[in-house]
């Protein structure tokens, strides 16, 4: 238990206002019930009197159990260290909050110390209970695992008193579990060029420290101990060092072309692009933070660029989804960060150096290839998934569109970048797996 | 402690539900208009959430939205004086406000739609305002209908030229209604070809038409037995009607082509609701006004007026609206719990400002209860509301139910207290009279002012 803070919330002010209000009122307008009314307010000052900063005991415990498919619904021993698991898999944290006071706490806030990299996918890792001496309450969440070791916070809890105008605030300390380790088992292989000096979970074609298998080369003085190939050492006297595929950490943004020429479709009775392409990078965005990649959202529309910022946590995905969901109606751009003026040239000096970047976009016009080409000529790895609205047209005006999309689509590939051309009839799973596999399976 | 929850803890939200029914009887014990003010807004806060949807929806709340209006704008134009009319007002916004507690703050999205649906039928009520003034000049409701009639002249000239006028209205509504409005892409070609052969078709028909009617007219000079047949002709009442009704609904049709013409070329989006918007505020103003005039028979004057303050109303309506969007967008709007407080204040205020000189008699009791239990209403609303948007924010609307009971309770009971004691302190005052005036009863305020802040510092 650390840090107690007390805060007396000046909860009197609004009613002394409100006192002062009435009777300014009852006094101009000559209102003798508006001058008797200006006495209720007062009612809640002398409440806010009564507030009082009473110490309040409390004893958190956790218990994690994991849900593995190896080890269903397995209980890891209490204090032997983080519990292991595999990534992908969900854990189900109890976390029992017990008064150990006298006074009965009306109103006790409890806050897990959840891992920011474990997103909870059922239950509430948050409670406000009312708590009898003795009595205990239980908080039930599940987390899903991802790959590393993740150790559990203290839980934060904040007590207020019957009058609401006394909060104490303080960590407390938690008995039980308090770290998971989750090892993959099959993992990555890499995605392209897209990353950073910085280590990660995507493997290189550099040599380095990794887990993959990668060169084997002379020893040099200064190589660690276990890096020596031993057996070779063994066989022929020469000592030869052994590297793996260095990992390195890259970031992905999935760019969606919101314009208003994306809210074509074929037909009225088929979707527009706009809704393809973000139905697709949501999905995407949902598969790469899933297997731990940094991923962000950009939405390009007309003299605008909206963006969310590549993380994994929460609160990412909740501006993400908003981000996309707005991007569906027509003319309405969504609350998040955004910058005005031409958006391919606001993307390009907003975007990370190591950034894999997803276009979705029809290729109805030639904007997106000039982004293509753009951020080719910079180094960006770009893959491209595009929407076709122009398949099956009866008239000329379509069909030309379609020949035209066909040579940008072309033109594309020849920058390097990989481009999909998503047919209506393909499945969308299909399509994400051919591409967003590429970073997460290989 | 970060965010996870916009949305109010149900049990807080039924407290503050309570609180506005507790506060509305009372304020309906003084003013029984406020009674009629809840519909006005629960019908407003339906259209609002209506919007929000499908086209149909949409439809449905664009017509309901001017409907409201006018019924707002009727009741408190019959509320006789302006302590009802603001009663009625009060009445309207706490529902609204509730609704706003119970489903959520509108969306951007549902705001701006409203904001569409409230411009246009502001135009649409405006003219049909000037169309009442028009009906009024032209001497009554028949009158003004035999002058449609015939607005082209009578004898055969006058009949030539409708049929010339509606042919015209015909072709316009088949070039201008958009070609995406009742086909698809990829049968564009032979929507033309029926198009235009049907536009050739009311052509000559036209051609065929005004020649009969012209060889008639020629022949009747020739042989006098033809006159009666010209003249049935070119006096009926039935063929001018025809003509008329044909004209106006093709006109009608162009209107809103031409409306749904511009908003489409505007976005290009595939969910754009214009025309749903303007079907239902269309039908919303229409109806209204043409059971007022034709149905109803209320005076062109008084449908005037009522639409001309509709149209205004609806005007300043979408204003609103629009800025509300950009409030909504930044995050930055008024708790709906909050708009509860202030309406139920409001009520509190406007009943105990009615009353000048507070007496030991039933009026002033009535007054007493509609004044102080609404204003301790609105004191818990505040206080329970400022709590459960704290509650949302630290832990989720999903919070267990117990600690909102205990302080529903809590602050349920310091309001509670506080009304029999001003309610005792106000008879006191009456007896007291004229000794403890408005000043006097003041100075006991301070006083009491004076004794719980001496208290609290003591505490402190």
């Amino acid at each position: 238990m650390t840090d107690r803070t007390v805060d007396r919330f000046a909860d009197g002010d609004w009613a002394v206002a409100a006192t002062v209000a009435l009777a300014g009122l009852g006094i101009t307008v000559g209102s003798q019930l508006l001058v008797a009314a200006a006495t209720l307010p007062l009612w809640y000052v002398a409440a806010a009197v009564l507030g009082s900063d009473r110490s309040t005991m409390v004893r958190v415990r956790r218990r994690v159990t994991v849900h593995d498919a190896s080890s269903e619904g397995v209980d890891a021993d209490e204090g032997e260290g983080p519990i292991p698991a595999s990534p992908g898999a969900t854990a189900t944290v109890r976390t029992t909050v017990r008064n150990a006071g006298s006074e009965t706490v009306v109103d006790l806030r409890v806050v897990d110390g959840v891992p920011d990299a474990l997103p909870v996918v059922s239950g509430s890792p948050r409670a406000c209970e009312t708590l009898e001496p003795l009595e205990t309450a239980t908080l039930e969440y599940e987390v899903e695992l991802r790959r590393g070791e993740h150790a559990f916070d203290d839980a934060t809890v904040r007590t207020r008193d019957l009058t609401g105008t006394v909060a104490e605030t303080w960590t407390a300390g938690v008995e039980g579990d308090d770290a998971l380790h989750c090892s993959p088992t099959v993992e990555t292989v890499p995605p392209g060029d897209g990353t950073n000096e910085y280590a990660g979970e995507v493997p290189t074609d550099e040599g380095g420290s990794g887990l993959e298998f990668h060169a084997v080369r002379e020893y040099e003085p200064g190589d660690p101990v276990r890096a020596i190939d031993w057996r070779r050492y063994a066989g022929t006297r020469e000592l030869a060092t052994v590297e793996y595929r260095a990992e390195r950490s890259t970031r992905i943004v999935c760019v969606v072309d919101a314009r208003p020429n994306q809210f074509r479709a074929a037909t009225t009775e088929r979707v527009p692009a706009v809704e393809r392409s973000a139905d697709a990078a949501g999905r995407a965005f949902e598969a790469l933070v899933a297997a731990g990649h940094p991923t962000g959202i950009v939405g390009i529309y007309e003299q605008r660029l909206t963006s969310v910022p590549p993380g994994t946590g929460p609160a990412t995905r909740q501006e993400a989804t908003a981000l996309l969901d707005a991007m569906r109606v027509p003319g309405y751009v969504a609350a998040a960060r955004s910058q005005t003026g031409d958006p391919s040239a606001a993307l390009l000096r907003s975007l990370p150096g190591d950034a894999q970047v997803y276009l979705f976009s029809s290729f109805v016009d030639d904007d997106p290839l000039e982004l293509v080409e753009a951020l080719r000529a910079r180094g960006y790895d770009v893959r491209v998934v595009s929407p076709d609205v122009t398949a099956d047209a009866a008239d000329t005006a379509t069909r030309l569109t379609a020949l035209e999309r066909g040579t940008r689509l072309a033109r594309a590939r020849a920058t390097g970048a990989r481009v999909l051309d998503w047919d209506r009839e393909r499945s969308l799973g299909v399509v994400l797996r051919t591409v967003v596999g590429e970073v997460t399976t290989g | 402690m970060s965010p996870p929850d916009h949305r109010l803890p149900t049990t807080i939200a039924r407290g503050l539900v309570l609180a506005a029914l507790v506060g509305a009887l009372a304020l309906a014990v003084s003013q029984p208009i406020v009674a009629a003010g809840v519909p006005i807004g629960l019908g407003l806060a339906v259209a609002v959430g209506a919007v929000d949807g499908s086209d149909r929806r949409v439809a449905v709340g664009a017509a309901l939205l001017p409907i409201v209006v006018l019924a707002g704008i009727a009741t408190v134009g019959l509320a006789g004086t302006p302590v009802a009319g603001l009663s009625a007002v009060v009445g309207a916004t706490l529902a609204t406000a509730v609704c706003g507690v119970v489903i959520g703050q509108p969306t951007p999205v549902a705001l701006m739609r409203t904001g569409g649906a409230a411009l246009c039928a502001s135009v649409l009520a405006g003219g049909s305002a000037l169309v009442a003034i028009g009906i009024e000049t032209a001497g009554g409701t028949q009158a003004a209908l035999v002058a449609a009639l015939w607005l082209t002249g009578d004898g055969i000239s006058g009949l030539l030229v409708a049929l010339v006028v509606a042919a015209a209205a015909i072709v316009a509504v088949l070039f201008v209604v958009p070609p995406a409005a009742v086909t698809v892409p990829s049968r564009y070609d032979s929507y033309v070809t029926s198009r235009n052969a049907l536009a050739t078709l009311v052509t000559v028909a036209t051609v065929i038409a005004i020649g009969g009617l012209s060889i008639l007219t020629i022949g009747s000079v020739l042989v006098p037995a033809l006159e009666p047949v010209v003249e049935a002709v070119t006096g009926s009442a039935a063929v001018r009607g025809l003509l008329a009704a044909v004209t106006g609904a093709a006109l009608l049709g162009v209107a809103m082509a031409v409306v749904a013409r511009s908003v489409w070329r505007q976005t290009g989006g595939r969910r754009n609701a214009a025309v749903a918007i303007v079907a239902g505020s269309l039908s919303g103003v229409g109806l209204p006004f043409g059971a007022a005039i034709g149905v109803v028979g209320i005076g062109t004057t008084t449908v005037a007026t009522l639409f001309g303050a509709a149209a205004a109303v609806l005007g300043v309506g979408w204003l609103v609206a629009w800025l509300y969007e950009g409030v909504v967008g930044r995050s930055e709007a008024t708790n709906p719990e909050t708009a509860v407080a202030a309406a139920l204040a409001a009520g509190g205020v406007v009943s105990g400002a009615s009353v000048d000189t507070a007496t030991l008699g039933l009026e002033t009791g009535r007054a007493g209860v509609a004044t102080f239990v609404p204003i301790a209403a609105a004191l818990f609303a505040y206080d329970v509301g400022r709590y459960g948007r704290t509650l949302a924010r630290e832990i989720g609307s999903e919070a267990s139910r117990r600690p909102q009971l205990v302080r529903l309770g809590w602050s349920g009971g310091v309001a509670a207290v506080g009304v029999p004691v001003g309610a005792l302190g106000m008879a006191g005052a009456t007896v007291l009279a004229p000794t403890l005036s408005v000043p006097a009863t003041a100075g006991v305020i301070v006083a009491v002012a004076a004794v719980v802040g001496g208290t609290w510092v003591l505490v402190r």
